[in-house]
């Protein structure tokens, strides 16, 4: 037989294919057949600012795509807040059908009971077993962590059919969805906590005199000196500790702490910090000792909390910075950290996606809000010291960015920067009004800090461009847009003024205190753009009857969108949406009854938010939080571009799941009331 | 029992009888007694009670950079 034409491979060229791909790595190809599509999400970019900066020439990345595809505004959401806005993306369709309608929601068997709206976390009631003859205990309740967002994510469609789906840092999806065929892995960014389970509690300590607080924004603490050590003590503080009982008389377990020593240099601006990761019995203490100088950060440093002599320990990571040594000392601590490569908690879908990339990356910023923006907030941190934090954060998304275009073969990439939006909160203000707490000149420096992140924005679409090549479909977006953050506008004080909230007296208090007058109250604010009616029937303590409401609704609408701001005679708010017509969907019912859109430089007080009232209706803002985009959502678009033809008119973000599925060669399901950003446009008849 | 007579027009007080019977209430009076007072005790505790929220959960609220 002629030694051609046998049926098998001669046995060298099998070996030198095994050897080929041990070399290269080939793989069984996904069902995604080597179609790549990425989307860049850059939390906030703004059109106004990318038009300016394509046509000076400083970003060509984006002026690139814009050649080749096209640049458009992308409608927001209503209301254009992070979590509404990217549950659209999530979903390609409106609140009504995913059940976010801001960052606050009320629950109204609770009357106006505030709480997060993207994650929910139960405690089961349960009696722990108590260890006699100790301290300790062993907890039986178990808590369940409930994502609240409803609907079905688009990737579910891609994971049905075994296309490969890679987000990084994916907001208002935490805890993640699971992936139901195992062809998704997700690292969720806002909405993860902290290892305390708030959204960042910094700890800041000082020698300065002061009373300690503990906020949900940050601990303001002492530090004090140990005579016997000649340490300062910089007590940090950890969780409630679950195994331990509760203190005589006290109905919560103690929480955990690790102190920090210490020890100022006698001549130099530097100091010697020593804490103790106390280990199981049979198993040494591990020392960390670290120095650093007056104005220096630490690399990320693990911090344990042991629970009990046997263990369990709690594993968190912080970084320290050294403000100061004399006359006082001052020492930040960054929120506590989930550590990636060993999370106290499951936060990742899979759980080990976040070891794997930790294993590669190193330690990075786990909680979603990595920013420390209420370490400027608080006036613990100058705007230098902040943008120096923000620009760590930058650099740690960069490192996050190069993993994930390493290790994309094919299939959806999804990779979001949160720069672009918790940067421009403390730094954006792009007119000549006065800034609330900064000079002209440096109102004018830091929007210049903003412009700089956009060009960065700009490196990172070039190494997506680089690494991806010109057949992948590459789409760069935003969720809205900004503007300056000048007045405030007090709604529930407005609704006291005019007599549709009743309080007992004209003093302050909240809706939450014994000032409220519920059986009179027929309609309450709360959250950043909600205002509800004390529905009969639906709220706990609701007087108002169904037959009514329109009519109130009406009347209040009406007279909002008549405030003038006694400033400048300016018109406070621009639209008043009525969720019964602005949404379409199942969740529709659960919403606010109306959506106050704001004018450009205004937004809800801060005291609203949280249903608090102020001493005006309208009053400056003089927060270092200077920026935002909780209005009208016509006045914050964010941005759309590609590199395939934007053919849609009006492209919206309910648009883009469609777009990603039709890419995939997967029709959108009906309830999608997006269509594709690239076909020729229909007329969008469907409601958000 | 009564200072007062209340009245109920017929198609209610149908009603009224048919479910005290199933609910195991001893008369229509009995029941119509007790579901005023279950109202009444609402109000109570509406009259400037606020609504039932956990301090703990504002505090994590403010973290969140848009509130304070």
């Amino acid at each position: 037989m002629n030694r051609f034409t046998t049926t098998r491979p001669p046995l060298l060229i099998l070996l030198a294919l095994f050897a080929f791909c041990g070399l290269t790595g080939c793989k069984e190809k996904s069902a995604a057949d080597g179609k790549k599509v990425l989307v860049l999400g850059c939390d906030g970019m703004d059109p106004r600012l990318v038009r300016r900066m394509i046509d000076e020439g400083r970003l060509p990345h984006f002026a690139k795509l814009e050649r080749q595809g096209g640049f458009k505004p992308l409608e927001t959401s209503i209301p254009p807040q992070s979590p509404v806005a990217w549950s659209n993306f999530i979903t390609g369709a409106g609140p009504g059908v995913h059940g976010i309608f801001d960052f606050i929601h009320r629950d109204p068997s609770k009357q106006a009971s505030p709480y997060f709206s993207t994650n929910k976390v139960t405690a089961e009631e349960k009696d722990p077993w108590l260890i006699p003859g100790t301290e300790y205990q062993y907890p039986r309740a178990t808590a369940t962590n409930e994502l609240l967002r409803r609907g079905t994510p688009f990737w579910e469609y891609l994971d049905q059919r075994g296309i490969p789906v890679r987000m990084y840092r994916l907001p208002a999806n935490y805890p993640p969805s699971e992936s139901t065929h195992g062809h998704v892995c997700c690292l969720p960014g806002m909405g993860v906590p902290d290892a305390l389970g708030s959204q960042g509690t910094f700890q800041h300590f000082s020698t300065k005199p002061r009373l300690e607080s503990k906020g949900g924004e940050g601990m303001m603490l002492r530090i004090r000196k140990d005579f016997t050590t000649g340490a300062y003590v910089a007590r940090l503080n950890g969780p409630p500790n679950e195994f331990e009982r509760p203190a005589k008389g006290q109905t919560n377990p103690p929480e955990m702490f690790v102190n920090l020593n210490v020890y100022p240099d006698p001549d130099r601006d530097v100091a010697k910090i020593v804490y103790v990761n106390k280990a199981i019995k049979g198993v040494p203490d591990e020392t960390v000792e670290l120095v650093l100088d007056v104005g220096q950060w630490s690399e990320w440093k693990e911090v344990h909390f042991l629970k009990t002599p046997i263990g369990p320990s709690f594993g968190t990571m912080v970084r320290l910075y050294l403000q100061q040594v004399r006359p006082n000392i001052e020492l930040y601590v960054s929120p506590l950290n989930f550590i990636p490569t060993a999370p106290a908690a499951p936060f990742s879908e899979p759980a080990d996606f976040v070891e794997q990339i930790g294993e590669e990356v190193g330690p990075f910023y786990t909680q979603g809000f990595a920013e420390e923006f209420n370490g400027l907030k608080n006036g613990i941190f100058t705007d230098e010291e902040y943008r120096i934090q923000a620009a760590y954060v930058l650099e740690e998304g960069f490192r996050l960015l190069d993993y994930a275009l390493k290790h994309f073969e094919d299939g959806l990439l999804f990779f979001y920067f949160s720069s672009t939006d918790l940067q421009a909160h403390m730094f954006w203000w792009d007119s000549d009004e006065p800034h609330p707490t900064r000079t002209p000149a440096e109102a004018k420096k830091y929007q210049g800090v903003i412009e700089d992140v956009y060009m960065e924005m700009d490196r990172a679409l070039g190494k997506c461009m680089d690494a991806l090549g010109d057949e992948a479909t590459i789409i760069a977006m935003s969720d809205h847009g900004f503007c300056n953050f000048r007045r405030g506008f007090g709604l529930n004080t407005w609704l006291r003024d005019e007599g549709y909230l009743v309080t007992k007296s004209a003093n302050q208090g909240c809706l939450y205190s014994d000032e409220s007058e519920w059986m009179k109250t027929k309609a309450y604010g709360l959250g950043l753009n909600g205002l509800y009616v004390n529905l009969q029937g639906r709220e706990k303590y609701g007087v108002v009857p169904a037959a009514e409401r329109n009519a109130l609704l009406e009347e209040i609408s009406q007279k909002l969108l008549a405030i003038r701001d006694p400033e400048n005679g300016r018109q406070v708010i621009e639209r008043v949406y009525r969720t019964d017509q602005c949404y379409q969907g199942p969740e529709a019912v659960n919403a606010p009854d109306l959506i106050i859109g704001y004018a450009r430089d205004y937004r809800a007080s801060w005291n609203t938010c949280l249903g608090d009232y102020d001493k005006a209706v309208v009053m400056n803002n003089t927060n270092p939080w200077s920026a935002d985009h909780c209005i009208a959502h016509d006045e914050v678009p964010g941005v759309v571009l590609s590199n395939r033809r934007l053919a849609a008119e009006g492209p919206a973000l309910i648009d883009v799941a469609p777009t990603i599925l039709n890419e995939f060669g997967v029709s959108a399901p009906d309830y999608m009331t997006g269509r594709s950003l690239f076909k020729a446009p229909a007329p969008r008849l469907a409601k958000r | 029992m009564f200072g007062a007579n209340v009245k109920l027009d017929k198609a209610l007080l149908e009603r009224v009888r048919k479910y005290a019977k199933v609910a195991g209430y001893s008369s229509p009076d009995e029941f119509i007694a007790h579901a005023i007072e279950n109202e009444l005790a609402k109000l109570d505790e509406a009259k400037g009670e606020g609504s039932e929220t956990d301090p703990a959960v504002l505090e994590r609220l403010k973290g969140l950079g848009y509130i304070e």
